[in-house]
């Protein structure tokens, strides 16, 4: 037996198996079809793509090649979460995000604050919230005039009020006369 | 196979000397008298038919074709075909042979089924061949130069 000497032609490769089309390689990069024709590539070189997300965002990340130094990020909580309220601010029992912090509400909630006034009272309304249930109501005139006089028992020419209803006196001014008179 | 290639010139002093001898005949032979200082080698028929025979083989070329069939079932994939006139000692040179008239498609199949081939052995009116790692899928024809 004695070795042949066998000519290739080519480097053997087959081709058939190539399934990379242009949009597969990279712009700019060629590589050889299946015909063992130059086929230029077309796949976009986005390098290094770099986004940033607040919450809820997206980002369409976009077709073809990116070199892996690219990176999307969120946002921070503070920048998303401007606000000016303090605890003092936010009703007790409840939480809320101010500039990245999360805090716990200290509010008084005063719920249905009701009060009965009468004139010339007041009532310091207390500090929290209130429900808009609550109300200040004014006593009744009627309770606050509370008498026995009627119009007879009111001098003439003044008025009075009397068990809420204004009365005008009715009664003869005598004053006039000395003490012990009891005739003209 | 390996022609001679140690062939000598005789060499002598002088001129060659020849015995002039009569024969019953009426004729004369002359025997070589000669007194060699080294013995030549002869050539003859028999060694330009060899040589001859071995320039002819350069100047050959044969064909074959290796059928998709008949290789065997398990790599390497090997395939023995007759080869007229070819020995164990002959080494000719393998290359893809296209038929005229053939088409592009077929040149490529072609041209594929015979980058499989990765070694042929020549045997006595034989050639064996072998694709260590893929099967020829089309049937195709080699030449052999030098057989």
């Amino acid at each position: 037996m004695a070795e042949c000497i066998v000519l290739k032609g080519g480097s053997g490769a087959d081709l058939d198996v190539i399934t990379a089309e242009d949009p597969d390689v990279l712009t700019g990069k060629v590589i050889v079809d299946k015909d063992g024709n130059p086929l230029p590539g077309t796949m976009a070189n986005n390098g290094a793509v770099s986004q940033a997300l607040n919450a809820g965002g997206s980002y369409t990340i976009p077709t073809g090649y990116h070199n892996g130094s690219g990176s999307v990020t969120a946002n921070s909580l503070s920048s998303q979460t401007s606000g000016t309220a303090a605890a003092a601010q936010i009703l007790s029992g409840y939480t809320a995000w101010v500039n990245g912090s999360k805090l716990t509400g200290s509010m008084a909630n005063q719920g249905a604050v009701s009060q009965a006034l009468n004139a010339g009272g007041s009532y310091t309304v207390p500090a929290g919230y209130h429900n808009g249930s609550g109300k200040v109501t004014g006593n009744s005139l009627s309770s606050q005039t509370s008498a026995t006089a009627a119009a007879a028992q009111i001098l003439s020419g003044y008025t009075a009020w009397v068990n809420g209803s204004k009365l005008t006196g009715t009664a003869t001014d005598y004053s006039y006369l000395a003490t012990g008179q009891v005739s003209f | 196979m390996s022609l001679k290639t140690d062939y000598k010139d005789a060499m002598f002093d002088g001129q060659r000397r020849y015995r002039l001898i009569a024969n019953e005949d009426g004729t004369y032979s002359l025997p070589d008298s000669t007194t060699y200082t080294q013995t030549g080698d002869k050539f003859g028929a028999n060694d330009i038919n060899e040589t001859n025979t071995e320039i002819n083989k350069l100047e050959a070329v044969k064909t074959a074709t290796l059928a998709t069939a008949s290789w065997s079932s398990t790599a390497p994939y090997t395939q023995t075909v007759s080869v007229t006139g070819i020995t164990a000692d002959d080494k000719p040179i393998v290359s893809l042979y296209l038929p005229d008239g053939i088409t592009a498609a077929n040149v490529k199949l072609q041209s594929k089924a015979y980058a499989c081939v990765d070694r042929a052995i020549t045997g006595v009116g034989s050639v064996t061949v072998y694709c260590y790692n893929k099967k020829p899928a089309v049937d195709f024809q080699i030449q052999m130069k030098g057989v």
